[in-house]
Parts: structure tokens; C-alpha cells; sequence
């Protein structure tokens, strides 16, 4: 009986590993998706100023700001810019330099050209991507 | 030496008071619209309580199997225990100064400096460690115990450890990749917590050694429990089979929940005022499970989830399956291992698990009105338009909050007070262990 048990908690441990190493391996390949230097940096700006705490991508993360999916392509860069500089409505203002603004609106433009989030039509319930060829 | 495996489950009890008061303090930043108190700020909060709660659930369940390594007279373990302890009491103390001060990690759940997280890892392995060590005392007294405890505490440690696979070249730089893991990381880590907890607690709930179960339930089980992160991602550029066999894993979780529904009904509950306190509990964690997984499923059909995702259903969902499911049980194995409850006292008890009840329900119908408006407002209008409309609903958030949190308190405060009359120094008797009507074994125990 205890052989019984021990091969659902062995097999369930290898069957995990497998799927772990098969999501690392199959997700996101695309190139497309692939951070520059200067993006990896904007995405480390953005995981400092613990941004995903009121915002999400993707739908995933914080509630009480808007999504940061498309918010590249969505407003003028000088709104967004205004907006972390200056905080607007409830969001604080960032004092961030230059080069760290300039490497954060480079990952959010990123972020916008990987897919359209969200999406306004029930149709396309698997989301809908910007570029069809990054799938 | 026995103050420290009782430590473990002081130190649970505690935390989910903290995560109640710093989930009240955030809930106040979501609601209130000029709210500029910097020290107590949405930003600091947050992360703060999603640290409390999920620290407060893993430190639970080393708990559980610190108690019941101590009632088997395992006493080698103790000096393991007492690093341990020291370990993560250091840990806790440490990442909470740091998140307050600023110094967060910046990722969703996992919001500690990822440098610290060497210190939950070595109490989850020492803590796999000794259940594995002596799991023929374990396995003998309840087969499907011992595996939910068991494989829930593997999975956990496979959580976090996959949590912090960003930091590997070629992952955190890959913004899809990074995602999907993420989430499949922190999926892992929750679905490990509540079973290990479930596992861990039937030891303390069940009167007979439950036999495993049919070998394709176990399949179900698995399947789910690998797959069902996906359904957070139908909206991301993450590979379609994963999203394919997400839906397919979700739907599987349909069984999970007609097999609990029809125990429950089985059982014929008759809610009444005489119902003893541990009853009580019992049947709102078996109504708060039901809940759970039955909105679990419901969110992952696509379909639903295209309105429902990334709105505050998602957070309701996660507040019935933590404070409902795994707050209540572990806080039932608290009061189950200490004295005698007095009939003041089980008043006490009982007013404020149903407040527990009530207040929940309060959030579902709160949060839920706010989700609908933001699912559906972001179709048809902008972000400024459906916050403005969400904002009367989310008043109620701090209130309910914060009547939760009192209850939280108060039930911990109660916890507290017994462990002045603590059995564990008693001679350890395995039947004790496995004894479903609990008012009958806390007679025997006093």
C-alpha cells in the first residue's frame, strides 16, 4: 500500500519537473519578446518602483491603476511621461532621471507590441496578438 | 523544546492578524480617493499584506507537522525545528522592514528581497526532511493525509523555487517567458499550501485512517493542479496548447467540485445556533471550499474569464479560498490542540467565526459588483470612467475589512489564551489524532 502511495507523490514530482522544463522551453520564443539591454533595464525600473502593485500587463497584477499593456501606443509619450514624473489621480509621482525614464517607456513599448490587452471583443477570448508571427 | 513546535503555530496565527490589519490599511488606499498618508501608503501595503498571508499559511502548515512530529515523540527533531524557527522568524522580520522601506523585489506575491528566500526554502526542506523520515507513522495514520501533506509540501518548495527562475539569464529578460513561469510558479506554490494544509488537518479532523483513493481521481488531481495556471494567461502571447490544456484542466476540476458538493449535501446540515463551535467551523470550511472551487472553475471558462480577469473577482476568489479554507483550518487545529473551551468562550468562538462568514459573503457581493463594472466598463468606456463608477461600491471594502480583520483578531486572541492549558506534554496517543467528533476528543483530552 505505502508503494502504492509513494509512486503518486514520485510520479506527480517527475510529472512537474517535466512540465516546468517544457513551459521554460516552449514560451515565449519569439524573438520579438526578447528584452535589449536598455529594456531589461526599464523592466528593472519598473519591478524597483514596485509598479505591478497597482498596475497590471496582460490583465495580471495590481487592480487599482489601468493596465500597462498598450499604454505605449494608447497615449501621447508625454502624457505617460507627465503621469510617472507628476503622479496623477491617485498614483504618486516617481522621481526617476532621464535614462531611467527613457529605459521605462522603451520596456512599456515593448510590452505594447507583443499583443492588445484588453481586448474589446468576446470573440477573441485567447486574446489577440499584435503580431500573429510572435505566436 | 515543546514551546517551539507550538511556536509555529503561534507564529501562523499571528501573521494572519497581521495580514489582516495590513490588508485593511491597503484596502483603505483602493477606497479612500485622497489618501496620502506616504508611511501607509497602497504601495508599501500591499505587498506587505500578500507577504503576511502567504507566510502565515506556509508557517501554518510547518506547524501542523511540527505538532504532530511532536505528539509521535520525535524529539532528534527539535533541535532542527528550533533553526528552523529561528530561521524564518529571522526571515519575516527582515523582509517585512525591508518591503516597508522600499526594497521590494517587485514581482506578484513573491514581493520579498529574492537574496532572503534561501530561508523559506530550508525550513520547507527540513520540513520535508522529517515528515519523509518518519513516514510510516504518518502513512499508517491516514494514507490520503500523508499524500496531500506530503506532495502539498513538495509542491510548495517546487513553487518557490520556480518563482525565483527570472533571475536566470535567458528567463527574467524574456517578457513572456517570465510571465508563464511566474505564474506557473505561483499557482504551484498556492496549490501546494492548500493541500498540505488539508492534508496536515485531516490528522487532526478525521476519526479513521482514510484509504486512498482511485487511482484516476489522483490523475484529475494532478492534471489540475500542473495545468490550471494557464487560465491566467488566455489574454497573454503565452503558447495556445497551454492554453488549451488549461481550459481542459479547469473543466477537469469540475469533479473536484460535485464530489465536495454532494459530501456536503450528504451531510444534511441544519445551520442552528446550538451547533458546537468545531462543527461550526467545519461546515464554513467545507461551504467556503465548495465556493472556491466552484468559482474557480467558473472563472476559467474562457468565456466568463474574458470579463472577469484582472478585476477584483480574482481577489475575492483568493480571500474565500485563504481566509475561509486555510485560515479556518489552521486555526481549528489551534483551538483543537489546546484545553478545555468554556461555554462563554465558545460564544465567543462561534459569534466570531460567523462574523468571519458574514463579512466574507459581504466581500463576494462588494467586490464582485466592482468586478462586473470594471469587466464590463472596460469594453465599452475607459479607465477613468469605470473607476469613478466602482467608487461607492469599494467604500464597503475597508468597512467589511475591517470587521473581518476583527474577527481574525479575535479568534487568534482566543488561541492565544488556551495555549496556557496546552496537552502537549501528554504521552502521545495516535487514536487521539485521528478523532472526527471533536467535542468528544476534547472531553478525552481534558
Amino acid at each position: 500500500m505505502f508503494k502504492t502511495s509513494s509512486k503518486r507523490i514520485v510520479f506527480p514530482v517527475l510529472i512537474y519537473s517535466l512540465v516546468s522544463f517544457a513551459i521554460i522551453l516552449t514560451s515565449g520564443n519569439s524573438k520579438s519578446f526578447t528584452l535589449s539591454t536598455v529594456e531589461e533595464t526599464g523592466l528593472q525600473v519598473y519591478q524597483k518602483k514596485n509598479c505591478m502593485t497597482c498596475h497590471s500587463m496582460y490583465g495580471l497584477g495590481g487592480h487599482i491603476g489601468p493596465d500597462l499593456t498598450n499604454v505605449a501606443s494608447r497615449n501621447d509619450e508625454q502624457y505617460v511621461k507627465n503621469t510617472i514624473l507628476f503622479g496623477r489621480g491617485k498614483m504618486p509621482s516617481f522621481d526617476l532621471g532621464e535614462e531611467e525614464l527613457r529605459q521605462l517607456l522603451d520596456f512599456l513599448r515593448r510590452i505594447d507590441e507583443s499583443t492588445i490587452y484588453p481586448v474589446k471583443s468576446s470573440n477573441d477570448i485567447f486574446g489577440e496578438l499584435k503580431n500573429e508571427g510572435s505566436r | 523544546m515543546k514551546s517551539t513546535h507550538f511556536k509555529w503555530l503561534k507564529l501562523s496565527v499571528l501573521l494572519f492578524m497581521v495580514a489582516g490589519i495590513t490588508g485593511m490599511v491597503a484596502s483603505l488606499g483602493v477606497s479612500v480617493a485622497n489618501w496620502n498618508i506616504e508611511s501607509l501608503s497602497f504601495t508599501r501595503f500591499r505587498p506587505l499584506h500578500t507577504f503576511f498571508a502567504l507566510m502565515a499559511e506556509m508557517t501554518g502548515v510547518i506547524g501542523i507537522v511540527a505538532i504532530l512530529l511532536q505528539k509521535c515523540s520525535f524529539r532528534r527533531s527539535g533541535y532542527l525545528n528550533i533553526w528552523m524557527f529561528t530561521g524564518m522568524t529571522f526571515f519575516i522580520v527582515l523582509s517585512s522592514i525591508l518591503i516597508f522601506a522600499g526594497n521590494f523585489s517587485g514581482r506578484e506575491y513573491f514581493s520579498w528581497d529574492p537574496r532572503l528566500s534561501f530561508l523559506p526554502a530550508g525550513a520547507l526542506i527540513s520540513t520535508i526532511f522529517l515528515l519523509f523520515k518518519h513516514y510510516a507513522v504518518f502513512y499508517r495514520l491516514s494514507p490520503e493525509g500523508f499524500w496531500l501533506l506530503g506532495l502539498g509540501l513538495l509542491f510548495t518548495l517546487g513553487g518557490l523555487l520556480e518563482s525565483h527562475f527570472w533571475l536566470i539569464p535567458g528567463i527574467g529578460n524574456n517578457i513572456v517567458k517570465d510571465l508563464t513561469v511566474q505564474w506557473h510558479g505561483i499557482d504551484t506554490f498556492v496549490a501546494g499550501l492548500n493541500a498540505s494544509i488539508y492534508g496536515g488537518s485531516i490528522y487532526f479532523l478525521q476519526s479513521t485512517p482514510k484509504p486512498l483513493r482511485k487511482k484516476w481521481l489522483y490523475v484529475i488531481a494532478v492534471f489540475s493542479l500542473l495545468f490550471t495556471f494557464g487560465h491566467h494567461h488566455y489574454m497573454s502571447p503565452q503558447p495556445h496548447y497551454l492554453k488549451i490544456l488549461a481550459f481542459l484542466a479547469s473543466m477537469v476540476a469540475m469533479v473536484s467540485f460535485i464530489r465536495h458538493l454532494r459530501a456536503f449535501l450528504k451531510l444534511k446540515v441544519k445551520v442552528n445556533r446550538k451547533m458546537d463551535w468545531s462543527t461550526l467551523m467545519l461546515r464554513s470550511v467545507e461551504v467556503w471550499t465548495i465556493v472556491s472551487v466552484a468559482s474557480g472553475v467558473l472563472f476559467a471558462i474562457p468565456q466568463i474569464n474574458f470579463y472577469i480577469h484582472g478585476t477584483y473577482f480574482v481577489v475575492i476568489h483568493a480571500m474565500g479560498s485563504m481566509i475561509g479554507v486555510n485560515l479556518l483550518l489552521i486555526f481549528l487545529v489551534g483551538f483543537f490542540i489546546h484545553g478545555k473551551i468554556s461555554p462563554a468562550r465558545e460564544r465567543r468562538i462561534k459569534f466570531s467565526v460567523w462574523t468571519v462568514n458574514v463579512a466574507l459573503t459581504g466581500l463576494w457581493f462588494v467586490l464582485g459588483i466592482a468586478g462586473f463594472i470594471k469587466g464590463l466598463g472596460r469594453l465599452h468606456s475607459n479607465y477613468w470612467v469605470f473607476t469613478q463608477e466602482m467608487k461607492p461600491v469599494l467604500y464597503f471594502f475597508p468597512v467589511l475589512g475591517g470587521i473581518l480583520t476583527t474577527a481574525i483578531i479575535h479568534l487568534g486572541a482566543e488561541i492565544f489564551i488556551f495555549q496556557r492549558r496546552s496537552i502537549v506534554n501528554e504521552k502521545p496517543k495516535e487514536a487521539m489524532l485521528l478523532t472526527s467528533d471533536i467535542p468528544a476528543k476534547m472531553k478525552e483530552l481534558t
